[in-house]
């Protein structure tokens, strides 16, 4: 048999040549919808009730104007024109996938109700979201307890009213019956980026990266 | 999936500088290895005397493409992290073109003047002194040429969504077409180089 001489070049060009070919038949792995779990460390991460957060605590942190999370709206973008808290940015759920979150970065997001929000939690932690905290009750409470909060004692609860308002809330004192006091939300059509009430937020546009 | 490792956060911003000089110093040195650290080895890219810049450019492309092709059907690295350029389209090519001639020009494109600068070379050192005061230029001038500059986006472009097949096909063809590449880039040198040969011959 004659013994064919392959140069290094020959050998490097047969390779990609033969991964070039393979390649024909696999399907793209650019838009695959696969996620793998860590089932252990999920299981831990739900038990654990350090990731929910209360609308009260949230109100509370926009109003220091804490900076060190990003709070994320997943509903769409109808949903977000509509009404959305203060300082959100708008990613829905179906464009997560593609969007410029960091793996690492501490996220606190909220959907419609408690199960929306759990629900979209979930799916950001199998994507591989380290740090995700999920507002309790999603937007229904915050509007509930923060927007139109029903106090009772307005003596004690002074500080509450106070948050609602900084919000443009209507805190419904005394109030027995829920239909008394017509319910308009507040208009929240600010610029998407907008800065929290206090501090200066460095957040702007996102990293250029590459060369 | 676990790559990107900085974005699935294997490692802090802090390091990843530190990793960033590791690639970039073996980065520099291979394409010193290559010949890169040469104006007179580029150059002759442009007389097609010498393709080694064209060759070397495309098994980059192939190996990377290959690369992350398989890596992605794995499973170990998500292709959407990784960070792509949008594409302007006009002031691209003409941007395209700038660098063109500033690289016959010149002798080195702005990657192969750091490498021949670290070897001491007088006129990369020149050609660097150019860049900066180009980059310095141009921020000058940006605020005029912005529209410009920003015009014709397109957003995030891929081959196989503007010709609309299969990532898998495109892969194949860039294969053949690099091969086809370096084969007909092999016999244009050798053509190029036996003339010279016999250009010298009748002068002697």
């Amino acid at each position: 048999m004659k013994k064919i001489n392959l140069s290094t070049n020959n050998k490097l060009a047969i390779i990609a040549l033969i991964s070039g070919f393979f390649a024909i038949f696999f399907n793209t792995p650019y838009e695959s919808n696969k996620a793998i779990i860590n089932v252990d460390e999920l299981a831990l991460n739900i038990i654990d009730s350090n990731n929910i957060i209360a609308p009260i605590q949230l109100a509370e942190w926009l109003i220091q104007g804490k900076v060190d999370f990003r709070l994320i709206d997943v509903r769409d973008e109808k949903q977000y024109e509509d009404y959305f808290i203060t300082g959100a940015e708008n990613i829905p759920l179906t464009k997560i996938k593609t969007s410029e979150l960091l793996r690492n970065e501490k996220i606190l997001i909220y959907s419609d109700d408690e199960l929306k929000t759990a629900q979209s939690w979930l799916l950001l932690k199998t994507l591989g979201y380290k740090n995700i905290l999920m507002l309790k009750g999603g937007i229904d409470n915050w509007k509930k307890s923060i927007i139109f909060p029903i106090i009772s004692d307005s003596k004690n609860q002074e500080k509450l009213i106070e948050i609602s308002k900084h919000f443009g809330g209507t805190p419904l004192v005394g109030a027995t019956s829920e239909i008394a006091v017509s319910r308009e939300l507040p208009k929240t059509n600010l610029p998407k980026v907008q800065p929290p009430p206090s501090s200066g937020e460095k957040k702007g546009k996102p990293k250029r990266e590459g060369c | 999936m676990m790559a990107p490792f900085y974005k699935f956060d294997l490692f802090s911003e802090e390091f990843s500088f530190i990793i960033a000089f590791i690639i970039g110093i073996g980065f520099g040195f291979f394409l010193e290895r290559a010949g890169f650290g040469s104006a007179k080895k580029l150059t002759s890219q442009f007389y097609f005397t010498d393709m080694a810049v064209f060759k070397v450019m495309f098994t980059a492309i192939v190996t990377a493409m290959i690369g992350v092709y398989y890596l992605s059907l794995i499973g170990f690295l998500d292709y959407n992290l990784i960070y792509r350029n949008d594409t302007f389209l006009v002031p691209q090519i003409v941007g395209g073109l700038i660098l063109g001639f500033g690289f016959i020009i010149g002798g080195y494109c702005p990657g192969t003047s750091l490498v021949a600068a670290s070897t001491g070379k007088l006129d990369a050192i020149f050609f660097l002194l150019g860049v900066i005061a180009g980059t310095f230029g141009l921020s000058l001038i940006f605020s005029a040429i912005e529209p410009f500059y920003y015009s014709t986006a397109m957003g995030k472009l891929n081959l196989s969504d503007v010709l609309h097949i299969p990532y898998g096909i495109v892969i194949f063809f860039v294969v053949l077409m690099a091969l086809g590449g370096f084969i007909a880039a092999e016999w244009v040198e050798k053509r190029l180089a036996s003339k010279n040969v016999e250009v010298k011959d009748e002068k002697n």
